[in-house]
């Protein structure tokens, strides 16, 4: 697959990422498009530092 | 070990390896040979990728590091789900859609031939460094413990991985990986339930004996730039070092671009961003718990007993052996002083409890001393010898204190653990030579057999370097950190390569290329000059190349380079 020429003869530039239907659908239950599953990974990262903070701050 | 033990270790490492082979023996074409027909489901994806960055030091010498220094190594890992995030909504679709190969034949197609064969060769330089790391550091420490040829271990062990690797190539790496990832997790596991078991206190006291020697440690957000561990460092380095290995590196590239489609791909990826934290957290807690568990049971002064035979019958005098009764003496004391200490705690008499947890710290403090005090007589007797004595601990736990045929499991995981990292490096290794270089500068025009069995031959070379260097490597610092240093001093320019020719469009081929060089050389100098945490020549490397770049586009005319064109 090519990408598309940079008219100023620069070099070819980044391909637009075109959001295929097929693509933004994660087939995931509760999470149906990709930014939900970001989220959902972002929301599981940030409770995984807050209980190792709890961790460390009960135990040390 | 016993039969029993090597009957297992055998068994399972070459009924894996020769399932690899046979099942992915017949491949049409370079497209099954490097990215398995692009048929591969998320699950495996997810393993595969895991596994590639799980090598036999996480499992060897990450448990070390938390006997050793606590949790505090986890905050690495922090920035990791976030690059993953990156990963997957922007590289992602970009290497899919131009159904690359290789992460630098993108590379080629932005900014032209020599940016591609400059982040290829960045790439075979600091991954082939690797792999002979990820070779030799798992065989160091068995070859030690087992009594075994060290060279006959490098050289059986790396023979076995070309083998279903040249035979397999990316599928082959995908399918073993899944079963050497099982006898790994199965293995700890069970280790880890055993040690529970043999700790005489409840898990709560265990984490209250390991939070007062200050192993409880996970999150510190200390400013200290010296401090190599911080939520800072992992957060902002760990993203640019996660972000680079896993967006850039072709051995991690080549699992993902496996994938049946995007969203296989993607799961994939989202699995190891949810899962790695927790896994890292695991492991270093099985050191931390060794450590309570060597409250309760003699440790010896030290890990590497081999080592340590050596120093004593080339010490003059029979001062390591007076040090070994005294250490002896101040860990049996230390025992007695948490004992009471725990009886105190239960009985709720804080006064007592108070002054033997005081007690007991200090004779931690003597013991420590102790400890350093024989370091220090081992090098001045022998400068050569191995001080980190972490990386011993599991093992020797392992065949000491677990029942044979899980100490034959285990043996298995490590080596599963350094075969399943090992072919996913070589089989990158063997894709970017012939895709990048053989391909691109020698044959052109050739049938996909031809280039099938030239990235065979490369797979093939590749393998025998990484032998080679593992049989001449010799080691200071931890395993593990190691492996990241290396990283860690090419990955920032490496990343940046990527970042500007995804996010700014403007910057030409000519910039970019004198602006990674030059950024490398920085973070040499950097590197060599500097005492800060290896985390920071990620974001160092990385800043500097964009910044240069910008700054050298704004000298150049605005057509100075053509990109290559597409197949």
């Amino acid at each position: 697959m090519t990408s598309p020429e940079d008219k100023s003869g620069r070099g070819q530039l980044v391909p637009a990422i075109q959001t295929d239907h097929q693509d933004e659908l994660t087939g995931l239950p509760g999470l149906p498009k990709w930014r939900h599953v970001y989220l959902f990974v972002l929301a599981c990262f940030v409770l995984s530092v807050l209980l190792l903070l709890a961790l460390t701050a009960f135990y040390s | 070990m016993n039969l029993l033990d090597f009957v297992v270790l055998i068994g399972s490492m070459v009924a894996i390896a020769a399932y690899g082979a046979w099942h992915t023996r017949r491949h049409r074409d370079l497209n099954h040979y490097l990215r398995s027909d692009e048929s591969v489901g998320w699950l495996t994806i997810g393993i595969s990728v895991a596994a590639t960055q799980a090598s036999a030091i996480t499992f060897i010498s990450t448990p070390g590091q938390g006997y050793e220094s606590g949790l505090d190594f986890v905050q690495n890992y922090f920035g990791m789900p976030l690059a993953l995030i990156l990963i997957a909504a922007v590289f992602l679709p970009i290497y899919r859609r131009l159904n690359v190969y290789t992460a630098y034949e993108y590379l080629g197609r932005r900014f032209g031939a020599q940016t591609r064969l400059l982040g290829a060769g960045l790439f075979l330089l600091q991954r082939g460094l690797a792999a002979g790391i990820t070779i030799y550091a798992p065989a160091i420490i068995l070859s030690t413990v087992l009594g075994w040829n060290l060279g006959l271990t490098i050289i059986l062990s790396g023979l076995l991985v070309i083998i279903y690797t040249v035979a397999g190539g990316s599928q082959a790496v995908s399918l073993t990986q899944k079963w050497q990832m099982s006898i790994i997790f199965g293995g700890m596991l069970a280790a880890f339930a055993i040690l529970l078991v043999k700790i005489p206190a409840s898990f709560s006291d265990a984490l209250t004996i390991a939070g007062t020697f200050k192993k409880i440690n996970a999150v510190s957000f200390s400013f200290d730039p010296n401090r190599r561990y911080t939520f800072w460092t992992g957060l902002l380095g760990g993203f640019f070092l996660s972000l680079s290995y896993f967006g850039c590196d072709q051995s991690q590239v080549q699992r993902y671009l496996s994938g049946s489609s995007l969203r296989e791909s993607r799961l994939g990826l989202m699995f190891n961003a949810v899962l790695k934290i927790p896994m890292q957290f695991f492991i270093l807690l099985l050191g931390v718990m060794l450590f309570v568990f060597y409250q309760f049971e003699q440790p010896p002064l030290f890990f590497n007993q081999a080592a340590w035979h050596e120093a004593v019958r080339l010490d003059p005098g029979i001062k390591l052996e007076s040090l070994e009764q005294q250490f002896q003496a101040a860990s049996a004391q230390k025992k007695q002083f948490i004992l009471q200490w725990l009886a105190a705690r239960h009985a709720g008499n804080h006064t007592d409890e108070a002054a033997a947890r005081a007690q007991a710290m200090a004779a931690q403090d003597h013991a420590n001393a102790i400890r350093a005090q024989a370091e220090k007589e081992m090098q001045k007797d022998d400068p050569g010898v191995k001080s980190n004595d972490a990386d011993y601990v599991f093992v020797t736990f392992i065949l000491d204190r677990l029942p044979h045929g899980l100490i034959g499991l285990l043996i298995a995981a490590f080596f599963a653990a350094a075969l399943q990292s090992k072919s996913a490096e070589l089989n990158a290794l063997g894709a970017t030579t012939t895709v990048d270089f053989y391909r691109h500068l020698l044959k052109r025009e050739a049938t996909d057999a031809h280039y099938v069995a030239a990235s065979r031959w490369f797979t093939f070379f590749w393998g025998l370097i990484a032998i080679a260097f593992a049989l001449f490597a010799n080691l200071v610092e931890n395993l593990i950190q190691a492996v990241n240093i290396v990283g860690s001093v090419f990955y920032g320019v490496f990343l940046a390569l990527f970042l500007v020719a995804f996010f700014l469009k403007h910057i030409s081929g000519t910039a970019i290329f004198w602006a990674a060089l030059a950024a490398q050389i920085l973070v040499f100098v950097l590197y060599f000059s500097l005492n800060i945490s290896y985390l920071w020549y990620n974001l160092i490397g990385c800043a500097a190349c964009v910044l240069l770049s910008l700054v050298i586009q704004a000298f150049l005319r605005p057509n100075t380079k053509t990109a290559e064109p597409s197949p």
